[in-house]
């Protein structure tokens, strides 16, 4: 088994920031910015449309773009992305899959299903697939408990898992 | 007595997965409560509200109306309207029912909730691991708009009003209120000291009035059906209907919308949601989301009315009426420790009792589920527990501190014998099970650091 793997932060800014160009988000971004008193308070929905638009985390070059368009310090842009568990400052995966972890899924057998991804993936729970798929995380309760177990691929939602069901599933979507 | 569904805010609502359009909606009688509305003064429309003694859904249970009375008049600064759908409560998805399946009656009711306090703008936030949600939202905001019913002109009344979905990003905090609006406003999801309440000085210190997505929904009823017949439902203690989530070792895992004074906790978990799964006997349920005490499966428990006070009485919560069940099998110290995992991942860190007791009491579970516990950290954890707070204990910023002690206190009252079985026992039954595992992946892991 691997451990989760992260990036040295002074290598983060070698890896390629791919997506389309700030100006080209912009025009997306202002009218979001419009809804609020204060450029500031358009934060999380900003990071939401830049992190999307370019492959699902927020580079370096991301986060200074954004702290300049909202006028903002770049280290409370990096302190907002770390304080919730939804914005990435690490390369993930093609597709984000969340497991929830917590008690309606786990009385109904949430930790067998981590246990059997973690096994026919060969990974820990927080890693990355070695084909760059699939980024595998546990997540607090996600709301879906009348389906537990369950998990999110993203924004499609998957419940009544068994540990075959669960690996079946992720095998079994287009690649 | 066979239990009753009594569909209000879902009613006419499409199954799950399918979202009520605008037309759909006011062919059964959408927006009508908005004409009615905009035809009163705002103090009318606070007025019928207050009569009908509408409780906050969002777990508090404080009358809505009198909320609405706080807004100081004539301050000069704008009002805002912010509508809490940041549901992470472990247990409850009741606010889902209504955002992904009626959402124009939440837009609709936080129109008429802007009228009545005086805002102009209201911000409904909801969670993000609620992305179809969101969307649903942000498609009913449009349609609301481009039918007059949102914008510069509302239903040609000359009334501004305009509502705006803001998503989280994964943060249980961000659901109490205070850390909601740090989070609307750009930042980290701290919560903030009251006073100054946040009817006071909210977003940007202007008049803030916080309601949950069920509270908000209740309002088109109110001011279209009338006060008699809204409170039809329920009783005084807990007028309207209730949305109830019920999840865990039943059959069939369910939301349903009950009259909380007719429905017992006993018919919400053996009839509605079909009995204990696997032909099993209940031994425990937490009948208002994770954070409130643990109810065993006793009479004086069960044969109570959902309501707030009748659930109290049986010294539990109603809470947000998220209903998980145990059947006999489970281990309490397993459930405990679940949760106090959840409790200190989700502590924002402002506050030194909440910061570090979250994770004291998840370590001293931990200690006496992984089988290296000794007798007396039963009592000890017990004792830790009044140290990081308990209800109205007031020694943090919020309430989530308080929250992880209601749970380790009641597990432990009525469940003691667990904990000393796994001190006794060599650990939790769920880690002598698993105590394979979870070995191989320390000495893997121990061989991969030495690489």
């Amino acid at each position: 088994m691997t451990t989760t793997k992260r990036v040295d932060p002074a290598e983060l800014a070698k890896l390629p920031c791919t997506g389309p160009s700030f100006d080209d988000l912009r025009g997306k971004l202002d009218p979001i910015v419009a809804r609020y008193p204060q450029r500031a308070a358009a934060l999380l929905p900003v990071l939401w449309v830049v992190q999307r638009a370019r492959a699902g985390w927020l580079h370096p070059k991301s986060i200074r773009e954004v702290a300049e368009y909202l006028a903002v310090p770049q280290a409370h842009v990096e302190g907002v992305i770390t304080f919730y568990t939804m914005f990435k400052d690490q390369p993930v995966g093609r597709d984000v899959v969340v497991v929830c972890k917590t008690l309606s899924c786990r009385l109904r057998g949430a930790q067998e299903v981590m246990d059997a991804l973690e096994d026919h993936f060969g990974i820990d729970m927080g890693g990355t697939t070695k084909d760059g798929r699939y980024t595998i995380e546990t997540g607090e309760c996600l709301g879906l408990c009348d389906m537990a177990p369950c998990m999110t691929i993203d924004e499609e939602r998957h419940g009544n898992l068994t540990p075959e069901s669960a690996v079946k599933t992720l095998e079994g979507r287009p690649r | 007595m066979s239990a009753v569904e009594f569909p209000r805010l879902l009613k006419g609502a499409p199954p799950i997965g399918k979202r009520q359009t605008l037309a759909e909606y006011e062919a059964n009688g959408g927006y009508q409560a908005l004409k009615k509305g905009l035809a009163q003064t705002p103090d009318e429309i606070t007025k019928m509200v207050l009569d009908t003694g509408l409780r906050g859904r969002g777990g508090a249970g404080f009358p809505a109306g009198r909320k609405w009375t706080f807004v100081p008049k004539n301050t000069g600064k704008p009002v805002y309207l912010a509508v809490n759908g940041d549901e992470s409560e472990p247990g409850c998805f009741k606010d889902r029912q209504i955002i992904e399946r009626v959402p124009h009656l939440l837009v609709e009711g936080a129109i008429l909730a802007c009228r009545a306090i005086g805002a102009n703008t209201a911000y409904v936030y909801i969670r993000g691991e609620y992305p179809i949600g969101i969307r649903c939202m942000e498609e009913a905001v449009d349609e609301a708009r481009a039918a007059g019913y949102l914008g510069d002109n509302v239903m040609g009344s000359g009334w501004k009003c305009d509502v705006w979905i803001h998503s989280g990003a994964g943060a249980y905090i961000c659901g109490e209120e205070t850390g909601m609006l740090s989070s609307i406003e750009g930042g980290r999801g701290y919560p903030r000291i009251k006073p100054p309440f946040p009817a006071v000085e909210g977003l940007w210190r202007s008049p803030t009035i916080i309601n949950n997505v069920e509270t908000i929904a209740n309002v088109p009823l109110i001011v279209r059906d009338g006060v008699a017949d809204w409170k039809s439902s329920g009783d005084a203690d807990t007028p309207g209907t209730r949305l109830v989530g019920v999840s865990g070792h039943v059959n069939r895992p369910c939301h349903i919308e009950i009259d909380p004074a007719k429905t017992t906790l006993r018919e919400i978990i053996f009839d509605h949601a079909g009995g204990i799964w696997k032909g099993r006997h209940l031994k425990a349920v937490i009948p208002g989301g994770s954070s409130v005490p643990v109810l065993p499966n006793k009479p004086e428990a069960l044969d109570v009315p959902f309501t707030y006070g009748a659930v109290k009485n049986a010294g539990s919560l109603a809470g947000a009426a998220g209903v998980i069940v145990m059947d006999e099998t489970t281990c309490m110290v397993d459930a405990l420790l679940n949760l106090m995992e959840f409790y200190h991942h989700e502590s924002c860190g402002q506050c030194t009792p909440c910061r570090e007791g979250t994770g004291w009491l998840e370590k001293l579970v931990h200690r006496i589920w992984a089988g290296q516990g000794r007798m007396e950290d039963v009592d000890l954890l017990d004792r830790v527990a009044d140290t990081v707070g308990g209800a109205g204990a007031g020694k943090t910023i919020c309430f989530l501190a308080d929250s992880a002690v209601m749970p380790t206190k009641s597990f432990i009252k009525h469940f003691r014998a667990d904990f000393e079985a796994a001190v006794r026992g060599g650990g939790s039954p769920v880690y002598l099970a698993r105590k394979a595992r979870i070995d191989r992946k320390h000495a893997s892991h121990a061989v991969g650091a030495a690489h």
